[in-house]
């Protein structure tokens, strides 16, 4: 759901405005976020946050990743 | 000392302050989130957060890397007065920018939301080839130009989003090429049509300081990746390569980069089966962690070296 809507009322009200919209938008691919993922392991705490001349990369790196790294 | 702002899940950011560490060069860090305050000292300003605390003569050079910076603005509840607060704050948040840019920079936050529209024309003005597009909000207008060329056409956001996210979906707003025109309303929302180019290979190219490296994206083979590189084949990626952009096309880089005043960025092309150069977009604040990776360019001790030598350390 997003605003309260659907996936399909989404669907059905970007149907229903093309005439407002651009083309990009007109039969738009939508996906639905499923979140699926659990949690396991034991919780650690993350080193306290510094914003001068310390790095925190060491310790993210291995608990994310970011698009397009 | 050498001022960083970005946003806070930068992963590169992280990746060049390791750089910067390795090689001593003092730095502060300002995320988005970061509320910040400043008081002004005679020519000086000082910036305070509760983790931070510097001055602006303190500072040798600064990387606008993404990002603003969010100043603190106390409200009275007095919605004239706060709205003119708010006016007095974004004219002070421009001065500030101004004299931070006056320092040794990489990018700046003035440039760094290019319009896709000006930057075509502007590379069209320096002899970059560009793919022919029209901004289209009839039907009528739009069947014209489906029929007056034997190509085919694609459409794509003006302000480049691959993507909308919102909480629980993703609206794909990538390239995507125009088969029919059957259920498209006689009027719409100005959208932008380009030919779609065939390619032979798409190039990524990071620029900084009249450098390039670049890296070729074998994205036409796959139907996942063939309209645009970014609808990722996670199951099998497209072949990366590192490529030597002709001088040719590099001066003609080189002059949109300066015309459009900017000292780095991401800069995306096509390479046609004719062997063409064709001239996409430039995003200042795009990623370059996925050129760097493949190529072994290590743009991310580049970055660091570049900041070292602008800080004169």
């Amino acid at each position: 759901m997003s605003n309260g809507k659907t996936k399909k009322e989404i669907e059905d009200r970007l149907e229903k405005t093309k005439d407002i919209l651009p083309l990009i938008l007109h039969d738009a691919h939508i996906t639905e976020i499923k979140k699926t993922a659990t949690v396991t392991g034991k919780q650690i705490s993350a080193p306290k946050y510094r914003t001068a001349s310390i790095s925190i990369s060491n310790y993210l790196k291995h608990v994310t990743r970011f698009p397009h790294e | 000392m050498l001022l960083i702002i970005t946003s806070e899940h930068d992963h590169s950011t992280l990746m060049v302050i390791d750089w910067l560490n390795h090689f001593d060069l003092p730095w502060i860090r300002i995320n988005e989130k970061d509320v910040i305050e400043v008081s002004f000292h005679n020519d000086d300003i000082e910036f305070r957060s509760p983790s931070f605390s510097f001055l602006l003569s303190d500072l040798k050079a600064v990387w606008y890397r993404r990002g603003f910076l969010n100043f603190k603005l106390y409200i009275t509840k007095l919605i004239d007065i706060d709205e003119f607060k708010k006016i007095e704050l974004e004219k002070l948040r421009e001065y500030i920018y101004y004299k931070l840019a006056q320092l040794p920079h990489i990018n700046r936050f003035k440039n760094a939301d290019v319009n896709k529209l000006i930057v075509t024309e502007t590379a069209r003005s320096v002899g970059l080839t560009t793919p022919q597009e029209y901004l289209v909000s009839t039907k009528t207008y739009l069947n014209e130009i489906l029929e007056s060329k034997e190509t085919d056409f694609a459409t794509k956001s003006i302000s480049g989003y691959g993507i909308i996210p919102s909480d629980f979906v993703n609206y794909n707003i990538l390239t995507k090429k125009i088969n029919s025109t059957e259920k498209t309303p006689q009027k719409f929302f100005p959208s932008l049509v380009q030919h779609y180019i065939e390619k032979r290979y798409e190039l990524r190219i990071f620029y900084m300081h009249r450098k390039f490296w670049a890296m070729a994206i074998f994205s036409q083979n796959d139907d996942t990746t063939a309209v645009d590189f970014r609808n990722y084949n996670d199951k099998k990626p497209n072949r990366n390569v590192p490529f030597t952009v002709p001088i040719h096309i590099q001066q003609k880089i080189i002059a949109l980069m300066e015309k459009l005043d900017l000292n780095c960025g991401s800069i995306d092309m096509i390479v046609t089966p004719q062997l063409e150069f064709i001239f996409l977009e430039v995003n200042p604040v795009g990623q370059y962690g996925m050129v760097s990776r493949p190529c072994n360019y290590y743009l991310h001790r580049e970055l660091a070296l570049h900041l070292k030598q602008l800080s004169h350390e």
